[in-house]
């Protein structure tokens, strides 16, 4: 049935208006599949019902997808806008090849590249729209750069604007050719990993669509439900996002169809191979919540499997703990094939790790991998940053709640070394923790503010978006201690669950649930480069003698003129006048402490607000001035430069011996060696 | 001669002339400290008035070594190339993955490559000298004697250490790195990790061989040189090869008895520093004394090398008990021609 432009529109705002009233009463939350926590209020914007089927001769995917779009903002919309990622290695004109200078060699085979084809797009009749074929409106566009040969983003127009609130249905058919591995997705022999594959729609904001090119930065998109059916050979092991719902079919065909359904996450991935050892468990992390954690685990790996499930575990232990129960019922590590290029990254409910294959003990790997990647279902999948923009918000946020988890579950991580591809670990190295992600930061400190979008970043991406980030949580959380930085994050987590924040909604939180203004700080750390270091400047103990020379008075005679007579300026003090002066090297500021430790064992905490460049202290005291410690308790992590903390009296040289012997025999070992190259 | 008595052999010659080998060490110990001393002063003034230093005597404080490596220009400054891993037998893995992979020169830091070239060629004279100690039978150590054997040697020492180049440029670049290259291309579509670490070590064990031939083979060629008094470049490196050659089973028997015990005296380092530790001046002395004695017994293993293939080579050629070098040739040899010919043959 066809209506007029009048028609529409009344029909149109009527629509409009029952979905706001709806909207405004909320919807009685009930409990959606594959999640065990409800969250009130929770609505789709963008849902996938995908079908399709892996041909493994051809490198192919192909199938459908039928998305649910629902306009969540104040304005109609009149174009659809989607990722399509896979073209990013299409050709190296493309801009995620070209922003990095990579070119694919002239004798590529094809069949190493990638490429996304849409084939159809039809709108599906509902409410608002009746069954139109829309790809006629497909076109590719490069709003950052204006780079043609750019193809990871295109339009569709739609028939009419889809109005607040309102929902689109749209039937897409596409083809996918999977590369042999790009950016974590790809295959190698016959096995598959598949991220970031599918046509993926952006998210539609009141500033119109938040849809970037593929820059070689993460993702951005918005929550619903996948419900995925994969076809591929029987033999294969498939893992994925979500719950494997129902048994998979199998087909004379020698094929087999799975089907996994999620709901409340924004994106789906999955891993198809034949070799895969399958280990499932049920978890209780806290009491009353019940996880399944299954972990797809390579043969070569299979003495990693309890060092994998453990770390998982203590990431939903902790995390669940600290911040809010882990809401999904699943949870899928993956330990990638080697040469998969898959490891290390997140997706919802489902993530890789990975491991050497001689994976020492006392080194924390795959720990660390696997518990940073499971955290990402925190800070990424439940609390939905954007990415490409704000990287920190996750990439920071997780870096710092999976080194905490580390801190509390583990051992120091240790120093080691390979040789003859054999690990040697140095057990007398440890790696504290809240210092570890501090070289990397300080290597590029001075380079780009936070603030500069994500995908725009050239020098320090990684400095910025993990280890800056980091930083700041130990640093806050040493100077507003754990039980209030714990509430900062719980609270921001509580409140922007399945939600977008930015980093200016974390700073409101952070305000008000420490009840300190951190603006100072914040705009510091936020927009500019600059950094954080005190440093002791001077430390002076003059003994108190009795000054040389005389004081002297005018004493005035009746009728005459002064007389000077000497002054008694009683007892000289007695013990030392000690300074001690702390300057602000950097922009970064934050309150510090700084112990002082006299010659009789007494020691006084003073405190500074770091606010002019420099202070100094003086006392007059029996004894000197022995130490100066700045930060005692070492919770300034930002600070850039430790080892100008701290001044101790009497110098210590045992280090300094210790490893000069070491550094000796190791030249001297090496001059011998070197004598049997001759 | 058995390979067990010429090994037995060796071990005697080089404990008998135990002043030769403290020749050799303090030449290494000499040229490392003067340079270890600038580098101990760099890090104590960074160190030992910081609260890193307790840290750091006690344990190894990650955070300063970061900072103070981070602060340091790598080309100019010796003290950046402190690092965690020179601790217990590590160096000396790493200093032998860099002997069997090639990459042991290049590990040597910019300001050390001097003392490097200079360690080489002094331990080229002084090999003449012990070679001569060992060659005439009830010889005793003077520097007299000693330097004036190394000093009639050095030459062809050096010219065989030069030769020698050739062919350790040869193993580690045209072979070491087609190893390498295989190793890289094969890695990047292998499925499992195994694939290239068995190439790897299979490939180790190729050029560990090789190299440990070549340097056995240049053995023998300085050997010859002393044994039959200035033999000819030529003629010495030939005569060994072929040598090496006609005895394959016993010369590298001989050579991997010597080894084996290289590596029981490393493990037994091994030992002592894990045992050990602390950083008292009491530990750090028993650290700095374990250490020396390493170093001691790599060069008196040197010198078992040297002494047991010497005395080898001169019971498989027959050679009487010793020529001295300045007296008449042995009987049946009129000249050096016939020397030549003879360790030909």
């Amino acid at each position: 049935m066809r209506t007029t432009p009048g028609q529409t529109a009344l029909l149109t705002t009527l629509r409009g208006t029952m979905l706001s009233l709806l909207l405004v009463t909320g919807v009685q939350a009930q409990l959606p599949g594959g999640v065990t926590v409800p969250v009130p209020g929770y609505r789709p914007v963008a849902s996938y019902e995908m079908d399709v089927t892996l041909d493994r001769e051809n490198h192919t995917v192909s199938g459908t997808e039928v998305i649910t779009f629902r306009n969540t903002t104040r304005h109609p919309v009149t174009e659809l806008l989607f990722h399509s990622y896979y073209n990013a290695w299409k050709t190296d004109g493309s801009t995620w090849l070209s922003s990095r200078g990579r070119r694919i060699p002239p004798d590529t085979p094809e069949e190493r590249l990638a490429w996304l084809q849409v084939t159809d797009a039809v709108i599906q009749p509902n409410m608002f729209f009746s069954r139109d074929d829309i790809i006629e409106t497909f076109a590719y566009i490069q709003p950052d750069d204006g780079n043609v040969w750019d193809q990871t983003l295109f339009r569709l127009g739609l028939p009419r604007p889809l109005p607040a609130g309102g929902e689109v249905e749209l039937l897409i058919e596409f083809t996918l050719k999977v590369p042999r591995t790009f950016s974590r997705t790809g295959y190698i022999d016959d096995y598959y990993f598949l991220a970031q594959w599918f046509p993926k729609i952006g998210v539609l904001t009141d500033e119109g669509w938040e849809a970037h090119q593929y820059f070689p930065v993460e993702y951005f998109a918005d929550y619903g439900t996948y419900d995925v059916r994969i076809t591929v050979p029987s033999d294969c092991v498939v893992g994925a996002t979500g719950e494997l719902t129902g048994r998979p079919e199998v087909h004379q065909d020698g094929t087999t169809t799975h089907r996994f359904r999620q709901e409340m996450v924004h994106d789906f991935a999955w891993v198809a191979w034949p070799d895969y050892l399958v280990y499932t468990e049920d978890y209780e992390f806290m009491p009353g919540y019940e996880t399944e954690v299954t972990l797809l685990l390579t043969p070569e790996h299979r003495r990693l499997r309890d060092r994998y499930l453990d770390a998982t575990k203590f990431g939903i232990k902790y995390y669940s703990e600290w911040f809010g129960p882990y809401p999904y019922t699943t949870a899928t590590i993956v330990d990638p094939a080697f040469n998969s290029g898959a490891g290390g990254m997140e997706y919802p409910t489902f993530f890789t790790g990975g491991a050497p294959l001689f994976a020492a003990e006392g080194v924390l790997r795959p720990e660390g991998v696997t518990i940073h990647e499971f955290g990402h279902q925190y800070w990424y999948g439940i609390v939905g940053n954007n990415e490409v923009v704000d990287a920190w918000l996750d990439e920071g946020f997780n870096s710092y709640s999976e080194s905490r988890v580390q801190m509390v579950a583990y051992e120091p991580n240790r120093e080691m070394m390979t040789f003859f591809n054999l690990p040697v670990v140095f057990d007398e190295v440890e790696i504290p923790f809240r210092w570890a992600a501090a070289p990397r930061y300080r290597s590029s400190v001075l380079t780009e503010p936070l603030d500069m979008p994500s995908y725009q970043k050239r020098y320090s991406y990684g400095a910025n978006a993990y280890n800056k980030g980091e930083l700041m949580h130990w640093t806050l959380e040493g100077f507003l201690g754990w039980e209030t930085w714990q509430e900062v994050m719980s609270t921001y987590y509580e409140r922007w669950k399945f939600r977008h924040p930015t980093s200016e909604d974390f700073f409101v939180i952070a305000n008000e649930v420490s009840g300190i203004d951190l603006n100072p700080f914040f705009d510091t750390f936020y927009h500019t480069a600059s950094f954080m270091d005190y440093d002791i400047y001077a430390v002076e103990n003059i003994r108190s003698e009795p000054p040389a020379g005389s004081l002297e008075r005018p004493d005035f005679a009746p009728g005459g003129g002064p007389e000077w007579a000497p002054v008694d300026p009683g007892p000289a003090p007695d013990g030392w006048l000690s300074r001690v002066t702390i300057r602000r090297l950097g922009e970064l500021i934050l309150p510090v402490e700084v112990l002082v430790e006299f010659g009789d064992g007494d020691q006084v905490i003073e405190r500074w607000d770091g606010r002019d460049r420099s202070i100094t202290w003086t006392w007059q005291r029996p004894d000197e001035v022995v130490s100066v410690v700045i930060d005692p308790e070492e919770k300034l992590v930002l600070d850039i430069n430790r080892t100008n903390n701290s001044w101790i009296q009497k110098a210590d040289h045992r280090g300094a011996r210790k490893l000069v012997l070491r550094w000796l025999f190791w030249v001297q070992s090496l001059l011998e060696m070197l004598v049997f190259t001759s | 001669m058995t390979i067990f008595d010429a090994f037995l052999k060796g071990i005697t010659l080089a404990t008998r002339h135990w002043k030769a080998l403290l020749v050799v060490y303090a030449l290494n110990l000499l040229l490392v400290a003067t340079v270890a001393i600038p580098v101990y002063h760099a890090i104590d003034n960074n160190l030992s008035h910081s609260e890193s230093a307790e840290e750091m005597a006690e344990g190894f404080d990650w955070l300063w070594y970061q900072e103070f490596t981070a602060s340091r220009d790598p080309d100019s400054d010796l003290s950046a190339t402190i690092a965690p891993w020179q601790t217990g037998v590590a160096p000396l893995m790493r200093n032998f993955e860099g002997y069997v992979r090639g990459t042991l020169r290049g590990s040597l830091p910019p300001g050390l490559a001097w003392i490097g070239i200079l360690y080489l060629l002094m331990t080229t004279l002084l090999t003449g000298g012990i070679l001569g100690l060992f060659a005439e039978e009830g010889s005793r150590f003077t520097f007299r004697f000693f330097f004036d054997r190394a000093g009639r040697y050095f030459l062809m020492l050096l010219g065989i250490l030069v030769i020698s180049q050739a062919f350790y440029w040869l193993l580690w670049n045209p072979i070491g790195n087609a190893h390498q290259g295989l190793v890289s291309s094969i890695r990047p579509e292998a499925v499992t990790e195994w694939t290239p670490i068995l190439i790897d070590w299979a490939g180790v064990l190729v050029l560990m061989f090789v190299a440990f031939s070549i340097h056995m083979v240049m053995d023998y060629a300085r050997i010859a040189v002393v044994a039959w008094d200035k033999m000819g470049l030529g003629p010495s490196l030939a005569g060994a090869l072929g040598f090496c050659l006609r005895n394959i089973r016993k010369t590298l028997g001989l050579f991997y008895l010597t080894t084996l015990l290289a590596i029981v005296i490393a493990l037994l380092y091994g030992l002592l520093v894990k045992l050990g530790g602390g950083s008292t001046t009491s530990q750090l002395i028993i650290l700095f004394i374990a250490q020396q004695l390493f170093i001691i017994g790599s060069i008196w293993i040197r010198m078992v090398y040297l002494g047991s293939q010497l005395a080898f080579y001169r019971g498989a050629m027959n050679m009487p008990v010793w020529v001295t070098p300045s007296g008449p040739a042995p009987e049946g040899l009129e000249d050096n021609v016939e020397i030549e010919e003879a360790a030909l043959a």
